[in-house]
């Protein structure tokens, strides 16, 4: 993928060469006064002057302004831009509106903007060829257009009105001239002559290549002026009672005018504008629009019933409103609403009890839809873009009202509110029952506005580059410019482009400001088809990036050390690779070496030295270049023994060691320090220092420390050491821990009564999901603590909270883990996302996208979503699902997903078959096809791969991606696979308790047994043998609650010990190791190390943490924060992680924080 | 207490001979010119803590002289780098979603702390604590500590007081910046530790330091876990040994962050995105926390009433308490900031500055404007923080009186000496003193622009006529004798006035205003 480097297109107006704007002032008999380079027109036939809008008018006849002092040396010979403002009252088969030609035969020269008899033109010729580029779309007589034309010595393109709507490169190099005129209003050559039958207000030429924003900001400058006179339109139609579009026209502060009745409205709480499609923005908590309704229901429809709406929704939920009049208490149901729930549009309507009519397409999140919902009272019909969604005639008669409000973008009575998270265009409300033809009418001439099916296969993403740039990255299906328009509102406003054609894309967004929400939305261009995406977002409040160093000058003097100096720190980087995180720069002088490292790398220096003179002067030199605290710091400090945190630093050197001395130091202090897992110190000089030190002055210094050093020059005398990882620490690279689900890290290290604080600090609650929806647990894999937010991901250090990375990856999101799977794991080297339909490999270290995976035939396959994932060796494990099947919603009481059975989001996520890839080519390896898999209970240990599946066959023949039907826990098998061949090991019958419904069921492994916990009014608790699934025991008892979590508890492994809150049982025999456990409060559930348990405690007031050790009893509690209402605090690598996971909530305990516990 | 006069005349040196005293005469003459409003309505006040006075007041006697004019500003290299990042946008669990508001906003901005001729503020960015002239926005003297300052200084009795995130206190000498004393409250157990790219303590200074009666009242950690300190030490000594004097150890419970408040018997500390917590002044005895949905930094001493917020469970609001009971009094929903005198309450919300009346809480006037970001009152003059811009309200009326733009988010406002300081988000103070059509007033004579003249004036001329080098940075204000040149006569004429009794420098002298002669030396308004 080549870098592509972004063109700003350019501020402000190219000014023309020439110009003409046809208005009273500007003609004076048969005169036209040029307005831009000085050629005027001459009048040939009759012409008409019009003031409103300002334009000449062409009788079509002869009539026609020459330019007579115009020759080709007036006239632009390889840039070229013709624009004009023009209306035609009649279609010729040539016709021209400005244009310097001769076309004869196949003598062809000069350039025409002009048409046909349907569509705009551009004509050009190079090389004695006349090429005629024809616009898209066609023109409509009697209608004022914008036309643009361009040719750039290699293409020529065609706009019309804002919109590119032809290109060819059929032409190249200078543009050809022969004798001609210059003529304006006709088609001219020496033999030919086509006059124009219309209006022109203004034609302007340029040497100078125009482009999409100029053409977008060309006509929005000047589409008032033509903008046809208000049409009863609207107001006109049949039945029509209410229309309101949500435009500048129709928009008003928060006024909305109805155009076709007395409905107006007043837009509520917070909302946006935007313009392309023109649209009101709802937040999703505050916005709505209450509509005036002077003769209360008896002004609403009775008998006959139309709503209308064009709407894109980012989010749905348990009721969604678009417009209506509703009242629904218990069994009082009156009145109606168009609306929609989590996934599908509704139309709900009561002529004595409600019908509430579900549609069958699932909506995307973010894309336009036409809505309708209609009743003719006897049928009550949903249509969705156009066609019938669903249909019941379970209602007849009138419709019933009782008193409500009649309101826009929410579902709204005297005891609900859901307000609308999305969009809305345009909404119609009629007093008769449309035809599927006219509402299929109203669909079709409202979708233009509407851009198309996005184009894009992969992404985007965004990172940030440095302290004002964001990198946005995306793949697309075929190749195309690369074009985001972005700003700080939904209108938009500065574009960015590479017009290079190209399929995977890479733009850089400058100048971007600190703290501050972006929208941002790609364009697409293939020919002369251009559709966008939707409106994204980022926010430069995640940009975690480091000051640049890299510009500023040293603050000390050149010397003769300057080069040492400098050399010393390439080495130094060169030797290590570590170019990030904190880097402790041991006898740092006046640390000349940490300079020369933070302009090299993204390294937070803290330079230590026992010599007060050196760091004063040190510090006083680099807060005057402006380094000091943002990238280095200087401690005076004794050096045996160093106040900072052990296992820390990524990092250690010695600017003393540079200048030929040994630090005054032992080196076990600064192993200490040093970081586990990949920390790394080097000492040394490179070659040409004044004062030499040997070798094995070197090594000798480092021998106190446990580990061998190694020799590392030349060129230059340098050693070190890397520090391997700690010995007893554990890992958490899946959603429970392993892929094994027994949601520990088997950590021997981790350590209740020496637990303190090793890091704390970023990421904070902004950029997180909410606390409540139940979302993907943090990972901890080789040092590195990976944190998933809001449709973002973070890659922080495990032993010091640097942020490695961060990734903005739209669409990211899933939650309600306990009816699904995480949708993300790791191993040493790389972090495995799910994003819709493929899974990316991200390096760990950086971030960089090293590999797609596809679920399917590539990453354009849709035709399933990628739901589990696990890295197991060399393999990458992961199941089918029906598109859009994951949860994903977090707003709204309802997203707690703390339903039991049959509530909202208790639905199961399920996957219909299940497969494994090379990890490190992506090829297939195997693929099994079952029956419905619970995703909540695949698991992996011993080398096999379980899972519960149901062979019920309404629930297959169903075929949806997640199911809440009872029949899921019927006909149930619990299956074995070989995980590196996929073959079925053994399938044994298993009885689940169907009724009522599992809220949840989980499934883990430990030492060559399986567990099962299926939740329904008691914890069901199975024990199995992995090698051939025969029951071993079984055991059951009582939820503690219904609520706050307290009915899906994950069960976990501490030791020989399964707890099944809050039972512990003998993994082996089932017998009752406790039968209860600590006070702890929250709606989380427990993970563990090998003997600790890591919980939410009790004081939820201030918030704290309980570590428990089970086999010493030993309980401590750290008040200050909490968790998330699911599984957000980890161990691994000897520490326990709680990346900020509290976001949203309003309760009164003191900190929201990531926080990194050590236990040594 | 921290005094509020003005001790410029007594810091000035004593005279040694007559020429000295007519100069001590003639300086004292520059800093009643300097006063705005020379009525005798207004003092040149100082604002030697933060919001002005220990109980956060935010509110100063003195008056400025309307329109003020930009005479300087300071711009630090990075912006300043808050401990926090903002909350959620929203309670997405909530029915009723609001905007979720920063609770812990204390440190976007050098707040700073000015007495006499000194201005003090740290950084939190790199670490120290500077004195920078009041008059010209020059450094005096920095100290660098061993972490982010995040918090003001205190001044008092010529120390300036202060903490740091390397989880010590601080007193240095005023004058010079040299360390008197400083005091860890972790002592031996004090352990720096990563934070968002620092390494910092685990007990960092986060509540400012009171000064009150010899005694300097702080906390140190706000990780309950890690347990908290909460400490009255010596003012001149440092030592938490003596009567008064204590140092207290909480283990999982209070977690303290933002400027603490002092009354005659108790502290008050806001506790980060929590409720405050009051102790015992004395013995430094947990009296009890104030309860309620109200929580945040933002805290005021009016009367027995603690004013605490801007957060509530339900969006942005301010909660007056009885600070004695701790009982809640009312409500201001939607305010970040507030200041109380005693017959009205201003209260500054996101998109509105209202007055109550204190005694029912009516309102007497509401303007809807959006400057949500500080508050303050000095004189009979409301100040208000916006982004990008700083205005001036009439108190009596709420309307606004003057306006000027900033560089970001005007979160810290001061008023002293005449002048008003603006800090912003983006690391940028702002001076802003008496001017005349956009350009700032001048005294003829202080070519140095120290505030006063003095020998220190002619050097100046002189070194920068001879030797090239000077903070000399408009001609006009050394051309002592308005001859349209700078040159040599200047510092002689100077000399002549300050130890011959020649005469004084021509207008404007000594109070300031611009120069009215026509001549070819000319002043911008940027310094």
């Amino acid at each position: 993928m080549g870098l592509l480097f972004p063109a700003v297109l350019p501020a402000g107006d190219p000014d023309p060469v020439n110009a003409w704007v046809f208005e009273p002032d500007s003609i004076s008999g048969s005169n036209v006064r040029a307005s831009s380079g000085g050629l005027d027109g001459t009048i040939v036939g009759s012409v008409r002057v019009e003031s409103n809008p300002p334009s000449i008018v062409l009788d079509g006849n002869e009539a026609r302004v020459v330019i007579e002092g115009a020759d080709s040396s007036h006239l632009p010979d390889r840039l070229l831009s013709v624009e004009a403002w023009v209306r035609l009252d009649s279609a010729t088969r040539w016709g021209g509106i400005c244009g310097y030609l001769q076309d004869t035969g196949s003598f062809e020269r000069g350039w025409v903007l002009g048409y046909n008899s349907s569509s705009f033109t551009m004509a050009v010729a190079t090389s004695n060829t006349l090429t005629y580029l024809e616009a898209s779309d066609t023109f409509e007589l009697g209608s004022w257009y914008h036309v643009l034309g361009t040719y750039d010595g290699s293409e020529l393109k065609i706009y019309v009105d804002g919109r590119l709507e032809g290109s060819s490169r059929s032409r190249s190099g200078s543009i050809d001239y022969a004798d001609s005129t210059l003529v304006v209003g006709a088609y001219v050559d020496d033999n030919e002559l086509w006059p124009l039958e219309g209006k022109i207000h203004e034609v302007r030429i340029y040497d100078s290549v125009l482009g999409l924003s100029d053409a977008r900001e060309r006509h929005q400058e000047k589409r008032d002026l033509f903008a046809e006179p208000e049409v009863p339109g609207p107001a006109g139609e049949a039945g029509l009672l209410g229309h309101w579009t949500f435009d500048d026209e129709n928009v008003s502060g928060r006024l909305v005018r109805d155009r076709a009745g007395a409905f107006d409205g007043t837009i509520q709480g917070e909302f946006d504008l935007s313009s392309s499609p023109p649209a009101l923005v709802l937040d999703g908590s505050s916005t709505f629009v209450r509509l005036e309704l002077p003769g209360g229901s008896a002004s609403l429809p009775r008998r006959e019933l139309t709503a209308e709406a064009w709407v894109a929704i980012n989010q749905g939920t348990a009721w969604g409103g678009l417009l209506g009049y509703m009242q629904d208490n218990g069994n009082f149901e009156k009145g109606w609403v168009l609306g929609y729930d989590d996934s599908h549009f509704s139309i709900a309507l009561s002529s004595g009890q409600l019908t509430y009519l579900r549609g069958e397409t699932e909506f995307q999140p973010g894309t336009w839809y036409h809505v309708a919902g209609s009743y003719d009272g006897q049928e009550l019909k949903l249509y969705v873009n156009g066609q019938l969604d669903a249909a019941s005639t379970e209602q007849s008669g009138d419709i019933v009202y009782a008193a409500s409000t009649f309101v826009a973008g929410t579902y709204e009575d005297d005891n609900e509110f859901f307000p609308l998270d999305g969009s809305l265009h345009d909404l119609k409300l009629y007093n008769t029952a449309l035809s599927a033809r006219q509402i299929r009418e109203n669909f079709e001439s409202g979708r233009e506005l509407f851009p198309v099916q996005e184009p894009v296969l992969m992404g985007p993403t965004v990172r940030f580059t440095s302290a004002d740039t964001a990198l946005v990255s995306w793949k697309t299906a075929e190749p195309s410019p690369s074009i985001i328009d972005f700003g700080t509102t939904r209108s938009l406003g500065r574009t960015v482009l590479d017009a290079d054609l190209v399929m995977e894309h890479e733009l850089y967004l400058e100048g971007l400001d600190p703290d501050t929400p972006y929208f941002y939305q790609l364009r697409h261009q293939a020919g002369a088809q251009e559709s966008i995406t939707a409106v994204y977002e980022f926010s430069t409040e995640f940009n975690f990036s480091v000051p640049a160093a890299g510009e500023i000058d040293s603050p000390f003097d050149e010397d003769a050390q300057t080069l040492l100096y400098e050399r010393a720190a390439e080495r130094i980087l060169a030797l290590t690779g570590i170019d990030r995180g904190y880097c402790l720069d041991l006898d740092c002088g006046r640390g000349r070496l940490a300079v020369e490292l933070a302009r090299r790398s993204k390294l937070r220096i803290v330079g230590v030295s026992p010599d007060r003179e050196e760091v004063a002067e040190g510090r006083a030199l680099l807060r005057e270049a402006g380094l000091y605290g943002s990238r280095i710091t200087l401690h005076r400090r004794e050096l045996r023994e160093l106040p900072y945190a052990e296992n820390s630093f990524n990092l250690v050197v010695s600017d003393r060691m540079v200048r030929g001395f040994l630090p005054r130091s032992e080196a076990g202090e600064m192993f200490r320090l040093l970081r586990p897992a990949g920390g790394a110190a080097v000492f040394g000089q490179p070659s040409g220092s004044p004062e030499m030190i040997s070798i094995g002055a070197v090594r000798g210094w480092l021998a106190s420390v446990a580990v061998d050093s190694r020799e590392l020059g030349p060129p230059g005398t340098w050693a070190g050491i890397v520090r391997g990882a700690l010995e007893g620490a554990g890992e958490w690279s899946h959603m429970y821990g392993s892929p094994d689900n027994s949601a520990t890290s088997r950590d021997e290290l981790v350590e209740p009564s020496r637990m303190k604080i090793q890091w704390y600090g970023r990421p904070g609650p902004r950029g997180m999901i909410d606390r409540q929806p139940r979302q993907q647990a943090p990972l901890y894999v080789n040092g590195r603590l990976y944190s998933q937010g809001n449709d973002r991901l973070y890659a922080l250090d495990a032993y010091n909270g640097t942020v490695l990375w961060a990734l903005e990856v739209p669409g990211l999101r899933r939650v309600n883990i306990p009816r699904d799977t995480g949708n993300m794991c790791a191993d040493a080297d790389a972090l495995y996302v799910t994003v819709e339909n493929s899974c990316w490999r991200l390096n760990g270290q950086d971030g960089r996208l090293e590999r797609v995976y596809s679920t399917g035939d590539g990453i354009a396959d849709k035709s399933a979503d990628w739901g589990y994932a696990a890295v197991v060796e060399d393999q990458l494990i992961g199941s089918r699902v029906a598109p859009g099947s994951s949860y994903s919603a977090f707003s709204g009481p309802d997203k707690w997903y703390d339903e039991t059975s049959g509530g909202f989001g208790t639905s199961q996520v399920i996957s219909r078959s299940i497969f494994a890839v090379a990890r490190d080519d992506a090829r297939r390896r195997w693929s099994r096809d079952a029956g419905a898999i619970v995703n909540s209970t695949i698991t992996i240990g011993g080398g096999r791969l379980y899972y519960i599946e149901s062979r019920s066959s309404s629930v297959l023949n169903a075929g949806a991606g997640r199911t809440g039907s009872s029949d899921l826990w019927r006909n149930n098998f619990l299956v074995a696979l070989d995980v590196e061949s996929g073959d079925v090991l053994w399938r044994q019958p298993v009885t689940l308790p169907a009724s009522p419904a599992p809220v949840v069921a989980f499934l883990l492994y430990s030492e060559e047994r399986l567990i099962t916990s299926v939740v329904n009014s008691r914890y069901h608790v199975t024990c199995y043998s992995a090698v051939n699934g025969a029951r071993q025991w079984e055991r059951d008892h009582s939820w503690n609650r219904n609520h706050h979590g307290g009915h899906m508890y994950h069960p976990l492994v501490v030791g020989d010990k399964v707890i099944v809150e809050p039972r512990g049982y003998d993994l082996f025999s089932g017998a009752t190791a406790f039968s209860s456990l600590p006070s702890r409060g929250g709606c989380s559930t427990m993970s563990a190390a090998e003997r600790t348990v890591i919980y939410v405690d009790w004081d939820y007031d201030n918030g704290s943490f309980g570590f428990w050790n089970v086999e010493s009893g030993s309980r401590v509690q750290k008040a200050g924060s909490r968790g998330s209402c699911w599984l957000g605090l980890i161990s691994g690598g000897g520490m326990v992680f709680s990346p900020t996971a509290s976001s949203g909530c309003v309760c009164r305990y003191p900190l929201q924080t990531s926080i990194g516990y050590s236990s040594w | 207490m921290v005094s509020s006069r003005n001790r410029k005349t007594h810091a000035a040196p004593a005279p040694r001979q007559g020429g000295e005293l007519r100069r001590v005469l003639r300086v004292f003459g520059v800093l009643l010119a300097l006063l705005p409003g020379l009525a005798g309505v207004s003092f040149a006040e100082d604002w030697p803590t933060h919001r002005r006075d220990l109980q956060r007041s935010g509110v100063s006697p003195e008056r400025l002289q309307l329109p003020l004019t930009q005479t300087w500003a300071y711009r630090s290299a990075n912006p300043p780098a808050p401990a926090w990042t903002g909350p959620a946008k929203k309670n997405y669990y909530a029915t009723n979603q609001v905007l979720l508001k920063s609770r812990l906003a204390f440190d976007r901005a050098f707040h700073v702390a000015v007495a006499g001729d000194g201005l003090y503020f740290g950084s939190s960015v790199d670490d120290t604590v500077y004195r920078l002239n009041p008059a010209n926005g020059r450094r005096q003297w920095a100290y660098t500590t061993d972490g982010p300052v995040r918090f003001a200084p205190t001044i008092e009795s010529g120390h300036v007081y202060f903490g740091s995130e390397d989880g010590t206190v601080y007193c240095l000498r005023q004058a010079d910046g040299s360390l008197r004393w400083s005091y860890t409250a972790a002592g031996e157990d004090n352990r720096l530790v990563p934070s968002n790219g620092r390494y910092v303590s685990l007990w960092p200074v986060r509540s400012g330091v009171l000064v009150s009666g010899n005694v300097a009242y702080f906390s140190a950690g706000f990780f309950p876990g890690e347990g908290v300190y909460i400490c009255a030490v010596d003012a001149v000594t440092g030592s938490d040994r003596g009567a008064n004097r204590w140092r207290r150890l909480r283990r999982n419970d209070v977690s303290l962050q933002g400027y603490a408040l002092l009354s005659a018997s108790n502290l008050y500390f806001p506790a980060g995105r929590s409720s405050p917590y009051v102790f015992n002044r004395s013995s430094g005895l947990l009296q009890g926390r104030f309860g309620g949905d109200v929580m945040g930094t933002f805290a005021l001493l009016a009367g027995n009433s603690l004013i605490n917020g801007p957060s509530s469970r339900e969006g942005a609001s301010l909660e007056e308490f009885n600070a004695s009971s701790r009982d809640s009094l009312a409500v201001y929903d939607g305010g970040n900031s507030m200041v109380v005198t005693s017959s009205v309450s201003y209260l500054l919300a996101d998109d509105s500055l209202t007055a109550l009346n204190r005694s029912n809480r009516r309102v007497i006037w509401s303007r809807d404007v959006s400057f949500p970001y500080e508050l303050v009152l000095a004189g009979d003059t409301l100040f208000a923080g916006g982004r990008d811009e700083v205005a001036a309200f009439d108190s009596a009326t709420g309307e606004t009186v003057w306006s000027s733009p900033v560089e970001g988010r005007a979160y810290g406002l001061a008023v002293a000496g005449g002048r008003l300081f603006v800090s912003t988000d983006r690391g940028t103070i702002h001076a802003f003193g008496p001017g005349v059509d956009g350009r700032p007033a001048f005294v003829r004579g202080d070519s140095n622009r120290d505030g006063v003249v003095d020998i220190s004036d002619a050097v100046t001329v002189l070194f920068h006529l001879f030797r090239g080098e000077s903070s000399l940075e408009c001609e006009d204000h050394a051309d002592a004798d308005d001859n349209g040149r700078l040159e040599l006569t200047d510092a002689v004429y100077l000399l002549d006035f300050l130890f011959r009794s020649g005469a004084e420098p021509r207008p404007p002298y000594p109070v300031p205003g611009l120069d009215t002669t026509s001549d070819l030396i000319e002043c911008g308004n940027s310094p």
